[in-house]
Formats: structure tokens, sequence, C-alpha cells
């Protein structure tokens, strides 16, 4: 124990220094209430990691992908560095939360459809649209996705547990390209109403082959 | 089929307000008078599972809104590494929203705060020391003190006593003002610093007493004054020093809960160069009789169920949700005060307990906006004082210790766990 003077205060043998003022002290012994030393964790923080290598690598392309896009429009004059750099983020997502991370499998599956759908989409504005996004490739990954969605639960048979959330939200998902139908942004209607009757089929599906955990799952989910 | 729980009024903030810098995760430390056991207090934690259900739980997203599944993996204890109330990520840990972690003396419960509050984790806390001390071969007599792994789960424990003491009432709204801000520097690696003051509960008390007030609104006022003298002194800030202190409401609405059952009542005051310390210690205890009074805590349970209650926020989306809780808990809670102090007030043990138990440390998380809070607990008759930080300066504490030691006497015994401390 030695008192700090400038604090009025005493202070525990596990001190170099007053934590109050910083003013060293004499004496340093043991002490039940002695932390841990945070040496080793103030070294952790890498300042070098795989995903920050991936990060700056992506930035680097995107930037010189606009750089020569600008310098040689005059040779050819269109907006290609715009697809170069949503191929380039969605690149860089696929790195970042499909290799580099432990996320749920069904999260993961959303989150490509949801990023691809914008990718095709971006694609097909800058090629001059012709709906081929919307009135095909959407839709119709969104089947895709739904089925491997649903293959996957039931392999694992995690269905009733951790996917079936993943599952309901892709239903309402496919509802979505009949948005598209109504707002005039895609003409072919074969394959929303595709996507549609497969996903209700689906559902239907998940109701006649569940058991009383199917039940108890919504009610978790929804509360009500 | 695992079993799922609703979570408590209280509970449903936090997870929509939680990130690294604000993580609701809060810890209290029992020093132990011998150096801890592994085996033995692994022992007690596979002990006490089964009596805390709500304790081991996952949480899980629902679409409207977030629920706590019960989980039967093990409670793996851990060495503590890392600094204090750092937040606990789901992927680590079982999954689980508690950690019991030993260095040396120390065995503590860090807490996420969507499972309980101070309350509950005290008992839990208790429970484990209990059978740590049982399984080094102490007897100890319980004196029903302690929740027993045999007694069986009370369904008591599981209530959502917000929901029991709901009442329709009228209640009056009060606009304020911005409360001071705390400003400072970070830390070069983000992380807690904790500065313990160990006092004498009964002299502080006697003093407290002594000016007509309790230690709660004592150390308020010191707390105020201090952050008045060393920073809004010299600014040309007039903004209020607010202090919110969270009420433990079961001693005003019984209810045996184990998970969150707690209001905030916010202290505040403009000081200026001719307030005195004694001044503000009788101001603040009569604003803490007022708000802690049944009428008022009535009002809090009210303010918290009923927004819950209306019938259209059950079907808003809870990333939506989220968003807007978010939002009110910026505007409307963090921005009007200044910051927390929380007391646990006098931990009751066995009398056989004691003397194997030195102090009781309560740590509150700091967050952006209020990146210092303030704990209170004590037990055998010592009290600790905890300032949680994020910042550098140090200057507030240096003045409230000081003034604790110089003008009110008290011995005042510091330690600390110097992060971000250079050597
Ligand atoms: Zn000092």
């Amino acid at each position: 124990m030695t008192k700090c003077i400038r604090c009025n205060v005493t202070v525990d043998n596990q001190h170099y220094r007053c934590p109050l003022c910083s003013k060293p002290l004499k004496i340093r012994g043991e002490s039940t209430t002695e932390y841990p030393s945070y040496k080793e964790i103030y070294q952790e923080t890498k300042p070098f990691t795989v995903a920050k290598l991936f990060l700056f690598l992506t930035i680097s392309a995107i930037v010189l992908s606009i750089t020569i896009n600008a310098l040689t429009y005059h040779i050819n004059p269109r907006i290609w560095s715009i697809i170069v750099s949503t191929g380039l983020i969605y690149a860089w997502i696929v790195v970042k939360d499909t290799i580099l991370s432990n996320k749920h499998i069904g999260r993961k599956i959303l989150y490509h459809y949801v990023m691809l759908s914008i990718f095709l989409l971006v694609i097909d504005i800058f090629v001059g649209f012709r709906g081929w996004s919307t009135n095909y490739a959407i839709p119709l990954f969104g089947v895709a996705a739904t089925f491997i969605m649903t293959v996957l639960a039931i392999v694992q048979k995690s269905l009733w547990r951790h996917d079936i959330g993943y599952i309901l939200a892709m239903f309402f998902i496919n509802l979505c390209p009949m948005l598209l139908f109504v707002f005039n942004l895609s003409h072919v209607i074969w394959t929303s109403v595709f996507s549609i009757v497969y996903s209700l089929l689906t559902i239907i599906g998940m109701i006649i082959f569940s058991d009383r955990k199917f039940i108890s799952e919504i009610r978790r989910r929804f509360h009500y | 089929m695992k079993k799922w729980y609703k979570l408590d009024n209280a509970a449903k903030l936090f997870p929509s307000v939680t990130n690294t810098k604000n993580t609701s995760v809060y810890r209290i430390s029992a020093v132990l008078t011998n150096p801890v056991d592994v085996d033995a207090l692994q022992q007690a934690a596979d002990t006490v599972f089964d009596r805390f259900p709500m304790f081991t739980v996952k949480l899980r997203r629902g679409v409207f809104w977030n629920y706590l599944e019960s989980s039967t993996d093990k409670i793996v204890i851990a060495e503590d590494q890392q600094y204090p109330c750092r937040n606990i990520d789901p992927t680590t840990n079982n999954g689980y929203l508690f950690k019991v972690l030993y260095y040396k003396n120390r065995v503590s419960v860090e807490v996420f705060h969507a499972l309980t509050d101070g309350n509950g984790a005290v008992e839990f806390l208790k429970s484990l020391l209990y059978y740590y001390l049982m399984y080094m071969g102490h007897e100890i007599d319980t004196e029903d003190r302690i929740l027993l792994a045999d007694s069986g789960v009370d369904i008591h424990d599981m209530e959502d006593a917000f929901r029991r003491y709901y009442k329709d009432c009228y209640v009056e709204s009060v606009r304020n003002s911005r409360a001071y801000h705390i400003k400072g520097t970070a830390f070069e690696q983000f992380g807690n610093n904790v500065v313990h003051g160990v006092v004498s509960a009964s002299q502080l008390n006697a003093l407290a007493k002594q000016k007509g007030s309790t230690i709660t609104a004592y150390l308020s006022a010191l707390l105020s004054y201090s952050i008045y003298q060393t920073r809004i002194k010299y600014s040309k800030s007039n903004a209020p020093v607010v202090i919110a202190v969270p009420v433990n409401l079961r001693k005003a609405f019984p209810s045996r809960t184990l998970r969150n059952f707690f209001g905030v009542v916010n202290l505040g005051a403009r000081i200026t160069e001719d307030t005195t310390l004694d001044e503000l210690i009788f101001r603040m205890n009569e604003m803490l009789k007022y708000k802690t009074g049944k009428e008022n805590l009535q009002n809090i349970i009210y303010n918290n169920v009923a927004l819950e209650r209306n019938k259209a926020t059950l079907f808003v989306p809870l990333f939506l949700k989220n968003w807007f809780v978010n939002l009110g808990f910026h505007m409307l809670g963090e921005s009007k005060r200044t910051l927390t102090l929380s007391n646990i007030g006098n931990i009751m043990l066995p009398q056989q307990m004691y003397k194997h138990v030195e102090l009781i440390e309560a740590l509150v998380y700091p967050s952006n906006k209020s990146p210092m809070n303030c704990g209170i607990s004590s037990v055998n008759d010592k009290l600790v004082i905890t300032f949680t930080r994020n910042i550098v300066e140090s200057d507030i504490l240096q003045y409230f210790f000081s003034t604790l030691a110089g003008e009110a006497g008290l011995e005042v015994k510091i330690y600390s766990n110097d992060w971000g401390i250079s050597e």
C-alpha cells in the first residue's frame, strides 16, 4: 500500500504508477485484486489480414478500371468501368462473405442472390436495357436459390431449426418478380408466375411434410 | 423440442442498440481471499446450470421480435484475458450471452443486458460462489440467501414483471434538454479502463446521513460536482449534468424474477459557480426520493410497456424496429444523460461466506456518448466505486476520489486494470 500524496488516496501494491495521476510509486508487489496484463492483446491487432488485402486489391482494381475507362473514352465511348466495378464488388463479397466468413449457409445464399440480381441488372442497364435480367435471370435465380436452400435444409436435416427463416425470406423475395411485371420492367410473364408457383409449392410442401416443430417454429418467429 | 422465451420488456432494447462500442455487457466480480481453483469453479458452473435456465439461452432472430432459445451446451469458464465489458461474440462461448471468467482471486460474470439486470446476475454469482466454496471443502449454511441447484426452477424466476405491474395510467411527458457530455481522447487501442476505489461502507453511509442523504444521492452529487469542477467550469457549456440511476423495481413491486426488472431515473442539475456541494447533495437527494416514489416508478413501467402493447408495433418487421429503437435510444436516452451511476447495493451473503469474499465489484459498460460510467457495490462493509471508461483522461475520477478522501475524510484505496496505460 502506498499513499499518493497528490491524490490523497492509497494505491494498491499492484501498481507502478498512481492510476489517477500517473505519479510513479516506489513499491510494487502482489495483490488479490490484480488484473491480467494486456500486453499480448495490444500486440495482437494485426495491420495486415487477408480480408484487408482483398479489400485493397478490389479498390485498386476499381480505381484503375475507372481511370483507364476515362482515358480511353474517346476511343471507346462506353462506360464499361461500371460493369467491371460491380463485378469486382461482387467478387469481393464472394471472398469476404462466402469464403472468409462462417455465416449461416442460408444467409450466404440469400446475399448472393441479392448481389447477383443487382449485378445483372447493372450490366443489363449499361448495355442498353433489353430486359433479360428482369425477364429471366432474376426470377429464375430466385427459384434456383430457393431450390438449393430447400435441398440443403433437407440433406442437413436442419429445416425446422435454422433454415426455415431463410426459406420464408426467399418465399417473399420470389413474390417480387410480380412487382417487376406490374411496374413494366419485365415483359415475360411465365418466369414471374413460375417463381411464385414454385415458392408457393415449397411452402405447401413444408406445411404438409411438417410436424409440430413447424408450427412451433412459426410461432416463435412471429411471436403470435 | 427446444424451449424458447420472449425477451422481457427491457431486454428488447439491447439487441438493437448493441455494437462493439456500446456493448450492453456489464460485469460483476467477486474478489476472493484465496486464488481461484479452476476445476472447482467449472464444477460449480456445471451444478448451477439447471437452476438458471434463463441464462443458458441463445439469441435468435424472429421476423417481428428477437427471442431466446434454450440450450443444453455446457457453461465453459475461461481465464480472463480481455478488457472488461467487451462485446460478447455469439459465435463463440457456445453461443451464450454471458461469460464466467476467472483470474487470480477474481471470479467475474459478464452478462449481455438482454438476459437480466444486475439483480439477476448477482443471484447467479452468489449461487456460483456458494457451490464453488462447497467444492473447495467449506461447509456453508445457506440461510435462505442462495438459490440452490436442486431446488428446482421457480416459475416466478421467468416472469416479465413489467407486464405484471403494467397499469394504464396518465403520464406527463417532460421535454428535457440535452445533457452535458464528457469528451476525451480514445485509447490507442479500443478497450475499457477500470479504476476501483474502496471505502468503508459504514463510514460513507454515516457521512451521507450527516448531510441528510443516501449513499447513491451523495455520490451522484459528488460526481456531478467533480464533472463541473474539472470540465464545465472551464468551458462555455451551460448544459446540465444528468446522472442516470438504474432503479431495481423489485423493491417497490415485489417480484422474484431473474430477468430484467429495472427502470432508470435521471438526476439532473445545472451547476454554476455559486453551487455548493452540500446544496447539490440536498437537491439530488430530494430528486431521487421523489423519482423513486411508487407513483413515478409506475409511470416508468407504463412508458416502457405502452409502446410494446401497441398493436401496431406487433406487425412492424424486426429490422425496422431495430432502426426506430436505435434512433429513440440515442435521441431520448443517450443524449439526455451525462453518465450512468448504478448502485447494486449491499450484497447479502450467508454468514459463513463472508470470510471468503473480499470485495464485490460492479462494472458498467461505457458507450460513445457516455465514455465513462460508474458502478457501486458493497459487501463486508467494503464499498467499491468503479469507473469504467474508454477515454484516456482521468481528471474527473481524480477529482472525485481526492475529494472523497480529502474533504470527506474517508480512506480511499485505489486499484485499476491499467488498460491503455503504458508500462
Ligand atoms: Zn495520484
